[in-house]
Formats: structure tokens, sequence, C-alpha cells
């Protein structure tokens, strides 16, 4: 288990995380999600132990991991700029990594290599941008930690890759117990892999959840209202996140118990309603909206 | 912990992103030991086949090429230890490099230990290996001597040593900064900034001390104790005999010195945050005090430069320098540290530091210089002085020093050889000498040099009014002690003198014929009588003989001093005499005309020439009285009017059985009588009316 306890790191006059807690358990896929300058590469650099918190610990099962060459041996961090040695092919890497993490599977490596048709012995500066966050993801994946910290490395991996790369995942998941740790804008993708998010803002957690359990916690509700007085008073009883309206047709997104919101707006007498599940980018949406970051705004 | 076999690893690993590196050092390091051993050699073996080298001094060549003198090898180590700096750790000026490393199960003290062995493997080893190569070139020409060895092994020690220094503060300044021109504008900082401060303070004392004399003073040498370079210049200086320090206390210090900047930049780098890469300074507040150590030097060095432009308003152009030199200074480091035009508006507490800083400088100096130009020693603490006289100790210019084996110049000599232990007459000198330079008019240089009974050395130059130093001459030359000091037949040993040789009056070589016995003889003679001899007898008279003291090393001949031998020796002139020798007189010779002339100032910068010519007999004969001939002219041992040979250029037209007619020069040696005045003013008026008329 990752656990990062009040976490706070400031660069100068800017606090990029205020104190963020939040667990990662094992053998889940733990999805970091977060707007832009919400603070999950540093969040990500600080519990790989790049970054020194100024405030709280990030324990990895029970050892700090900043300067902890125990515990950064549980872990395997791909940045969203990977660095690969100079002049270095896949090969070397792999070399390379095996010295310093005892665990890795040389034989493993060359194995994915060749069905991922990757040229062990090609230069790393000749790969495409695609081509190295694979084979970041590779080398994260045979050197046999038991966390993966991965921030926007799906990002740039054709849709073959993607899911090449997840079924992977769910093997290494599956066999030893990995736990992958991803940091990502696509909320796509994190959908189909990701058991539990945790959404950052502005350098804050606005929520860590099981996936299920978000999906199950908002819903989008359609229904047509004959009376508005009724329609206003069963609104007012809901916790609704969001109120759209297009002629006669109201769109509400609703955080609550979903027989609790149906009984609510049944008892409004509604034309028609229809209760409908969010997508992670409209629960992300709708979540951040709350709190002031409104999308509508940066769409021209 | 990890093990022997992983660090061993890790360092393979780190070395083999760093084959760059090897390779130039390996190259280099080829060039400079193996190919420049065998070119010397080459290059010697044709001297040493026309038999103008001895084998010793091949010896001596190639150890110089092998050894810690070699400026070329220690520039190249100084460089490629600054460029392993900068190899080794420049990773942490790129975020992505940064958070790959860090993010390894390698701790922080572990990775700084790999880069740091690394960094000096990749030099020690192939050093090691092409200065055993080059050794072996040479013991393949013969010249396998225990002394090329010695010096090779002495090379690596003191080249090695050297290495680590720069080393180390390469890295220092790595971690200090946050970009590759930040890295290498801090390596070149604190590589040159104890030289320069060294440097600036030398001149800030010689701008505000009347008597300090930079050539001998401490301040020049502080870029030895807070500079690596020049710390590791004199570690080569002094482990090759040169300079009067303990070459053990050096070697111990540097190393000292070197293992303490190592720990520093060590520290240094544990403490350095990750995310400094990319900006100008790692430490955001060291930047105040990194900016002011910067902004005093730039700004004192600025004002002294404008200073040194003024010649009368030096205060003014003072005042300009420091206000633009301020300006600039704060705009050139807000820029470098922020890499932001928009910056210059920030540090403007760090910049006003260094004002006040600077000023108290300038201050300090201002009145430091004034009581230094005051000070007086204890006298109950001195043990001895020397004394040079500038433009009256009329030797030649150059006199050759055993010990180093080498010309040095006159004040050098004297102020090695001089013991004048007479405390009452070096003491009113001084009080004259201080009480000169708060005065105008014609003043004199002097230089002293005061060595107390604890053997600290203190060095003045002083000014002393022209008609006190008549008298101080006269005194001064009746000190045995003050003669020894300035007449180098003193120190020679008479052993070492193979040829006695002089000037014919054709000006051609002729070689004494005398043994080792008589060599000596002469020599010691000569000393008894100059020794012996009156003020008067020295000072009023002009030599009338001289011969050259020679010596042979190394198939060649080196002049080692001339001898002056004046009227009073008389032994030495009989000795000279029955070698073949003749002595050479005004008296003796017959003159039938003579020509003074000199340069007239007539407006600024504007000379004319003017010349006055004898030839009555009557006349010639008095001015013979006041002349000498300029080769023995100039040598009278002491001449109150120095200027007197200067202002006047006299030719003697010369008539001889033998050679005819013919010119010489000559110079007074007295002071000009009346008459001669008033032909000199006469012959003025006559051309200003000539002029007029024309």
């Amino acid at each position: 288990m990752i656990e990062a306890a009040e976490i706070s790191k400031s660069f100068g006059d800017i606090k990029a995380v205020d104190h963020i807690s939040l667990t990662i358990r094992e053998g889940n896929v733990f999805g970091l999600v977060g707007t832009n300058g919400a603070g999950k590469s540093t969040f990500m650099r600080m519990m790989a132990g790049v970054l020194c918190p100024d405030r709280g610990t990030i324990l990895v099962d029970g050892i700090p991991v900043y300067e902890s060459e125990e515990a950064k041996r549980k872990l395997f961090y791909i940045s969203d700029d990977q660095f690969f040695l100079l002049n270095s092919t896949p090969k070397d890497m792999g070399c390379f990594y095996k010295t310093v993490y005892p665990e890795f599977d040389e034989n493993k490596y060359l194995d994915c290599l060749e069905k991922f048709s990757m040229d062990a012995k090609r230069k790393i500066a000749t790969f495409s941008k695609g081509m190295k966050k694979q084979l970041s993801i590779l080398l994260g994946i045979c050197a046999g930690t038991k966390y993966l910290l991965c921030d926007e490395t799906f990002d740039g991996l054709d849709p073959v890759m993607r899911q090449g790369i997840k079924s992977l995942f769910v093997r290494e998941m599956g066999d030893r117990g990995l736990t992958p740790v991803i940091a990502s804008h696509n909320l796509r993708e994190l959908e189909d892999i990701c058991d539990h998010v945790g959404l950052l803002h502005k350098g804050g957690v606005l929520l860590s959840k099981d996936l299920l359990e978000m999906k199950c916690n908002i819903f989008k509700v359609q229904c047509v209202f004959n009376d508005s007085i009724m329609e206003y008073e069963a609104v007012t009883k809901l916790d609704v996140l969001k109120h759209e309206r297009r002629g006669s047709l109201v769109t509400l997104t609703i955080r609550g118990d979903q027989e609790e919101i149906m009984h609510r707006i049944q008892s409004a007498n509604p034309v028609f309603s229809e209760i409908l599940p969010l997508s992670l980018e409209e629960i992300f949406i709708s979540e951040t909206e709350v709190v002031g970051y409104d999308i509508k705004k940066l769409i021209f | 912990m990890i093990s022997k076999s992983s660090f061993s690893s890790l360092l393979k690993e780190d070395i083999k992103t760093k084959m760059w590196l090897v390779l130039v050092n390996v190259i280099l390091l080829f060039l400079n030991f193996p190919v420049v051993m065998a070119i010397q050699v080459q290059n010697v073996a044709e001297h040493v086949r026309a038999g103008a080298y001895t084998k010793d001094q091949v010896v001596d060549i190639l150890v110089y090429y092998i050894g810690g003198k070699n400026m070329a090898t220690i520039l190249l180590t100084l460089l490629m230890g600054c460029v392993a700096g900068v190899a080794q750790f420049g990773y942490l000026y790129h975020k992505n490099q940064v958070d790959f490393y860090h993010s390894l199960p390698i701790r922080r003290q572990k990775c700084f230990l790999i880069r740091f062995v690394n960094g000096m493997l990749m030099y020690f080893l192939p050093y090691i290996l092409f200065c055993l190569m080059g050794i072996a070139v040479v013991c393949a020409f013969g010249y396998g001597q225990m002394a090329i060895i010695r010096a090779a092994f002495l090379g690596f020690l003191i080249n090695m040593i050297g290495y680590l220094l720069c080393y180390a503060t390469a890295i220092l300044a790595v971690c200090l900064t946050g970009n590759l021109f930040s890295g290498i504008c801090g390596i070149v900082t604190f590589q040159g900034y104890g030289i320069l401060t060294a440097l600036f303070a030398r001149s800030m004392m010689s701008e505000y001390s009347e008597t300090y004399m930079p050539e001998y003073g401490k301040l020049g040498q502080l870029c030895n104790f807070i500079s690596p370079i020049g710390a590791y210049n004199q570690l080569s200086d002094v482990m090759n005999g040169d300079g009067s320090s303990s070459p053990l206390l050096w070697l111990l210090g540097c190393m000292i010195a070197a293992v303490l900047l190592t720990m520093i930049s060590f520290w240094v780098y544990l403490n350095r945050k990750s995310e400094s890469a990319g900006k100008s300074i790692a430490f955001e507040k060291s930047k105040g005090i990194i900016k002011v150590f910067l902004m005093v030097l730039i700004l004192g060095c600025g004002t002294l430069f404008f200073r040194s432009m003024g010649y009368n308003a030096t205060f003014i152009w003072s005042m300009i320098g420091f206000v633009i030199t301020f300006v600039l200074a704060h705009i050139m480091v807000q820029i470098v540290f922020e890499m932001d035009v928009k910056a210059v508006k920030q540090g403007i507490k760090s910049a006003l530091m260094s004002v006040i800083i600077s000023i108290a400088i300038f201050g300090g100096f201002y009145v430091g210089g004034h009581y230094y130009d005051s000070y007086q020693i204890d006298w109950d603490k001195m043990e001895y002085a020397a004394v040079y006289l500038e433009n009256y100790n009329g030797y030649d210019e150059s006199y050759y020093d055993a010990e180093q084996g080498c010309y040095i110049s006159c004040e050098e000599y004297i102020f090695k050889h001089m013991k004048v232990r007479d405390k009452d007459l070096i003491k009113n000198f001084t009080k004259d000498c201080i009480d000169s330079g708060k005065k105008e008019g014609e003043l004199v240089s002097v230089n002293l040099k005061y060595t107390l009974k604890n053997g600290k050395e203190v060095y003045r130059a002083y000014k002393i009014e022209h008609n006190l130093i008549k008298d101080y001459i006269l005194q001064l030359l009746d000190n045995k002690e003050y003669r020894i000091g300035t007449v180098q037949i003193f120190s020679i040993n008479p052993e070492e003198v193979t040829q006695i040789k002089y000037y014919d009056e054709w000006s051609d070589y002729q070689y004494l014929n005398m043994s080792q016995e008589e060599t000596t003889n002469l020599i010691e003679t000569y000393k008894e009588e100059y020794l012996s001899a009156t003020v008067d007898q020295l000072n009023q008279n002009a030599p009338v003989m001289s011969f050259i003291l020679a010596t042979k090393e190394d198939n060649m001949e080196w002049d080692l001093t001339t001898v002056y031998v004046y009227p009073s020796f008389e032994k030495t002139i009989s000795m000279l005499e029955s070698k073949g020798m003749e002595a050479k007189t005004m008296e003796d010779t017959n003159i039938t005309e003579i020509t003074v002339s000199w340069w007239k100032e007539i407006e600024d910068g504007v000379m004319e020439p003017l010349e006055v010519t004898y030839t009555e007999p009557e006349k010639i004969q008095q001015l013979k009285q006041l002349l000498s001939f300029a080769e023995y002219g100039y040598y009278t041992a002491f001449d109150c009017d120095y200027t007197l040979k200067q202002d006047y250029t006299i030719v003697l037209e010369l008539e001889d059985e033998d050679r005819g007619i013919s010119q010489q020069s000559a110079v007074f040696i007295k002071e000009i009588p009346e008459w001669l005045q008033e032909d000199l003013k006469n012959t003025e008026i006559q051309q200003e009316i000539e002029g007029t008329a024309q």
C-alpha cells in the first residue's frame, strides 16, 4: 500500500500540492486524474521519491519513500518525459535496469520486445515518441516491482498498442499483484482499466473513490415536467450538481442513491424520466464545475 | 546496502554512458605523454649528436615534460577536471534526467560516490597508462634515468591533487547552479574569483599606498590560498623546488583543501532539491550571497579601471566608474540569475548591500594605505636591512644568481645579499623617507627591505628628497655591509670561476691566462681593496679597468659579473697588468676635441638639440678632470647627480698613433663648474638669437 498523508509541496510562491492524503491499495489500478496544474505530476514525483515533500510523508508499504533504496526497489517510475541513457539500445537499458532492480526479468523483457516488434539493438534515439513510451512501459513491467507509476504514459500510444499494454497489465496484476498508478487526462482510457480514481484540482484532492462507487453515486436524469412548481420541489430536495434545460427536456446531474433519486423525481409526476449512467469524463466535468472549473468558459 | 559487485556494476554502467569523455582523455593524454616524449627525444638527439647537449641536459628536458612543472599537463588537467565535473553531474540540469536517476533505488550518497569515483578514474587510469608509456619511450632511447621516473611519480602526485581540486570545484559549481550556462559561469567564477580577488587587493594597495611593493607583497600570494588554480600552480612550483615554502606542508594543505572541497560539494549535492533543474541558481537563498560576492568584486575592479583612466581627477573617475559598474553588474547578474530581462527590477537589497560593502572596502584601503605608508617597524626587532636606490645603484641590470641558476635584477640581488645592521642609519633614513613622502619636489626612489629577528620581511618603496639622498649615499657607502650587498663579487665562490676575460681596445674579448689559485687570489685581493677603500676613493673616481668573471656549465660559458677596478686598487691593478691588461684613464688619453650636447625643451614636448665644442688644450684639460669614459663612468660607486649623466651627451675626439683619430663617449662624474654652466647658457642664448634672426 502507498499512503500519502497531508502531503504539501510548493515551488516558490506556487502551491503545487496542498494537503493531499491518499491511499493506494495493492492489487488495484489507481487512476490519478486532474485538471491542468492540479499537481498530478508533482504528486507522482513525490511518490517516486524524486521530490521531497515540504510537509507530510509518503509511505510505501510502511517505509518512507524519499531516499530509501528499499522503498524505491518496490517502485518503477515512468515520467511524462522519459530519459534513456546516451546512445543506448533497448538491450542496454535492460542491462542497466538489471543492475539496479534485482528482480528485473531479462528473458521476459526480451520476449516482450519481440512480441511488440521492437528491435533490441536499435538505438533508442531513432525511436518515435510512441515507441519510447512503449519501451518505458515494457521496462517498467519487466523490472518486477510491486508498483508501477505511470505519468501520462498512455498518451502517444496507438490503440492497438494500448490494448496490448493493458492486457500485459492485467496479466501482471493477476500473476504477481502489480499495482499500477496511472496519471492521465485520457479519462476514456482510465475508465477501461482503473479500479480506483483520485481526482485532483488545484493541488488538492476533490475526490478519491472506487470507480464503480463513483459511477453508482452520480447519475444523469433526463425528464420532462408538467408542473414547474413540483419540478422545483423535487429538484431542491436532491443534490443536483448540474441542471440543464432544453425546451421541455431537463437534464439533471445528481449525486445520491439511485432509488432515492428516482423516487424524488417520480414524486414530481414527470411526463418522462430516464436515468443514465455517467462516463468518467462527465463525472470529472461535473465535479470540477462544482468547484468553479467551468468547462463552458473554455469552449469557444 | 548495495553489494560491491553491484557497486562495480553501477560504475561500469556509468562509464558506458561517458565513453566520449574516456576517449577524449585517452587521446589528449596519449598526445601529452608518449607522443611528446618521442618528439622531444628526437629533437634532442640532433643536439646530442652535435655535442651541444649533455646527457644531463637531455634528462632535464625530459623531466620537465613528464614531471609536474609541464604547463601543458597542468592546463590539460585543469580543463579535464572541469569537464568531468560537468559531465558527471550535469544531469542535475535536466528535469527528465533528474527524474530518471533520482527515482532509481540508489541513495544519493551512492549516486554521488559512483559519479565522483568514475570522474577520477576516467582521468587517473589513462594518465598512469600513458605516463608509463612515455617512460617506456624514453627508456627505449636510452634515457631511462631514475630522475625521470621520480619526476613522473611526482608529476602524477601533483597533477592528481590538482585534478581533484579543479574537479571538486567544478562539481560544487554544478550543484549550486541549475543550467549549463550558469554552471559554466559558476566554474569560471570559482576558479578565477580567488585570483581576481588577489589581483584586486594588490591593485588597491598599489593605488592607495605610496610605499607598497606589489612584487614583494603578500597580497598577490593570496590567490595561492583562495583559488584552486592558484593552489595547484603553487603546489607545482613548490614540489619542484621553486619558492621557499615547505613542499610537504603544501602537499598536505592541498590534499586537505581538495578533500574539504569534495565534502562541501557532497553536502551541497545531497541537499540540492531535484526541482532546481532548469533554474539558474539551485539554492534560492544563496542567490543574495552569491550576488553580493560577485558584485563587490566587479564593482571594485570596474571602479579601479575607471580610476586608472583619470590622471588628475581620480575621485571623479572613481565615482563615474562606480556608478556605471554598479548598473552594469546588477543588470548582468540579475539576467544570469533569473534568465529574464525583467528581473533587473529585483535583487535591489543585495545590490545595495554590495554597494555598502564596496564602499567599506575602498574606505578600508584608503585608511589602511595611509597607515601602511606611515608605519615603521619596531627598531629593536630589526635584524638587518637592504637598501636599493633606483638609478643610483649604477650596476648591471642583471645579476647572475648561482642558487637559482639564472639572472636576477639588481634589486633582487641586493635584497637577497645585503645585510646592513646599522640601525640608526636605517632608522634615520626611513624617517626622512616618510617625511619626504609628504612633500612635493624632486624625489628619488628608494626601496627598502627590513628583516626582523623573527625572520619576517617587510618591504617599502619610498621617495626621498634629492638634497637628502647625497648625504645618505655617502653614509651607506661608508658601510661595509652595504658594499658587500651591492657588488656581486662578494657572493661568488672563486672555485666556480673558470674564466676571466676583458674587452681590449678593439672591443674584442681577451682571456687572462690565470690558474685557479691566481684567480682566487685576484678575487680576494679585489674584495679586500674594495672594502678598505675610502668613500672618496670610490665616489670621486671612475674605474680604470674592468674584467669579467665567467663560469663554464654544460659546455657553455656564463658570465657571472663584471668587476670594476678603481684607481686606488693598486694591488689588483698590478696583478691585472702583469697579465697584459692596461688601465685606461683620461689623463693618458690624447683628446683633441670635446663636444658637449644636450636637448633643450622649447615648447611642450618639443626639444631642440644644442651643443658646444671645446678644442683648446686648457679647456680640454679642465674637462678631463670632470669626465670619465662612458664604459666606466656609469659605474662610479655612487653618483650623486645621476641626472648629470643623463642630460648631457659627451663625445671625445681622440688621436692615437696606432688608431689615428677616433671618437669615444664620456660622461660627467663631477659637478659641472660655473664656467661650463656659463658656456652652456651662452650657447642657448646664441641659438635663440640665431633662431630669432632667421
